[in-house]
């Protein structure tokens, strides 16, 4: 493929899919900037959220492309709720104020729903939980422990994926018992 | 429509000279079908047969490529389609879409080679088929498969190559 003019090779990328889109720019510079085309990730838009969307969202200025406008997208798209039973709550633990990952029953997470604990954010790394009375056993019982480094690296182990690793190491490292625990950690820019 | 068959002849980049019927690759090629209306004119009243010159392709890519058209021209012939067969929808149903699927089923530089050919003579459908054969090719595949696969050589630096890899990951 090194041989081939641009064109050709963009024609060949129109037939791929998003994901082996973004995994041909690590390939090499001639496929980065060939893969940045704005063309490529319209239609993508256009394919996956429609016309109406992909004219309402559509990039203005120069300073963004299509690309950011389709990551953008992606990103809330995967932030539907999507209550199964591997959720993972993210949130800081009351007594050490460190971040906890702990994965949720489905029961669990619709007891939580049910107090009227609105998920205020939805990942793909789950659940984010704010303004949780930790403290209330009721709730702390629904809790399987107190997740610490081991939990998380079995975590990361079982799932194969990276998980929010410079966040939780941020916490980590600045455990402050005088502040009151953040809840809720931002994952997401 | 003269009764009798009009061929042609094609030589490749390396001089050999592949004969084929007008009928089948005017209705396939379009640069070809451009060629022989130049040329029809001056031929018009002769008895002699035409021989084009297809200066990018080589003889091994012709073959196949002229293979590929004979086949499909064939085919088409047998359902009662002769103009459109180039548009018959891909699919199972397909008559030929075991032949498609061998016939790109072949090593990488034979089927970049397959593509240009393709680009160059203007056979739309044959295009498509290599373009998806090579797409197929890169899906699913690591970084590091799809080098390999296509000999290209990896020219990031480590930092540029972790600012990449941030830059894509959300797609993980």
């Amino acid at each position: 493929m090194d041989g081939l003019p641009r064109e050709l090779c963009i024609n060949i990328f129109h037939l791929l899919d998003h994901q082996s889109l973004a995994s041909a720019p690590q390939v090499c510079r001639k496929w980065r900037a060939l893969t940045s085309d704005d063309e490529l990730w319209r239609k993508l838009f256009n394919d996956r959220w429609g016309a109406d969307a992909a004219a309402f969202y559509a990039p203005e200025g120069s300073s963004k492309s299509w690309k950011d406008v389709f990551v953008l997208q992606d990103r809330s798209h995967r932030s539907v709720p999507k209550f199964r039973c591997c959720q993972l709550a993210i949130a800081s633990c009351y007594y050490c104020c460190r971040a906890t990952v702990e994965p949720l029953k489905h029961r669990q997470v619709l007891h939580l729903l049910s107090q009227g604990y609105q998920a205020d954010h939805q990942g793909r790394e789950g659940l984010l939980l704010p303004d949780i009375p930790w403290r209330d056993p009721e709730v702390l019982g629904l809790l399987p422990g107190h997740g610490h480094g081991w939990r998380l690296r079995q975590e990361r182990a079982a799932a194969g994926r990276r998980l929010p690793r410079t966040s939780i190491g941020r916490y980590h490292r600045t455990p402050n018992v005088s502040r009151r625990p953040e809840h809720v950690l931002p994952l997401c820019p | 429509m003269a009764s009798e068959k009009k061929v042609v002849f094609l030589r490749s980049s390396d001089g050999e000279a592949f004969e084929v019927s007008e009928e089948v690759i005017s209705a396939a090629s379009v640069t070809i079908k451009g060629m022989i209306d130049e040329e029809s004119p001056s031929r018009a009243d002769t008895a002699a047969t035409t021989t084009l010159a297809i200066p990018n392709v080589t003889a091994a890519t012709l073959s196949r490529v002229l293979h590929y058209v004979n086949k499909h021209f064939d085919a088409a012939a047998v359902v009662g389609r002769p103009d459109d067969y180039i548009f018959c929808a891909p699919g199972d149903e397909h008559p030929l879409a075991r032949f498609d699927d061998d016939f790109v089923d072949v090593d990488n530089d034979t089927l970049i080679d397959l593509v240009h050919a393709a680009e160059y003579l203007h056979i739309k459908k044959l295009f498509d088929l290599t373009c998806k054969a090579v797409a197929d090719k890169l899906k699913g595949r690591t970084i590091d498969q799809i080098r390999e696969t296509f000999g290209i050589v990896n020219d990031y630096t480590v930092e540029e190559e972790v600012e990449v890899y941030r830059e894509n990951s959300w797609a993980f």
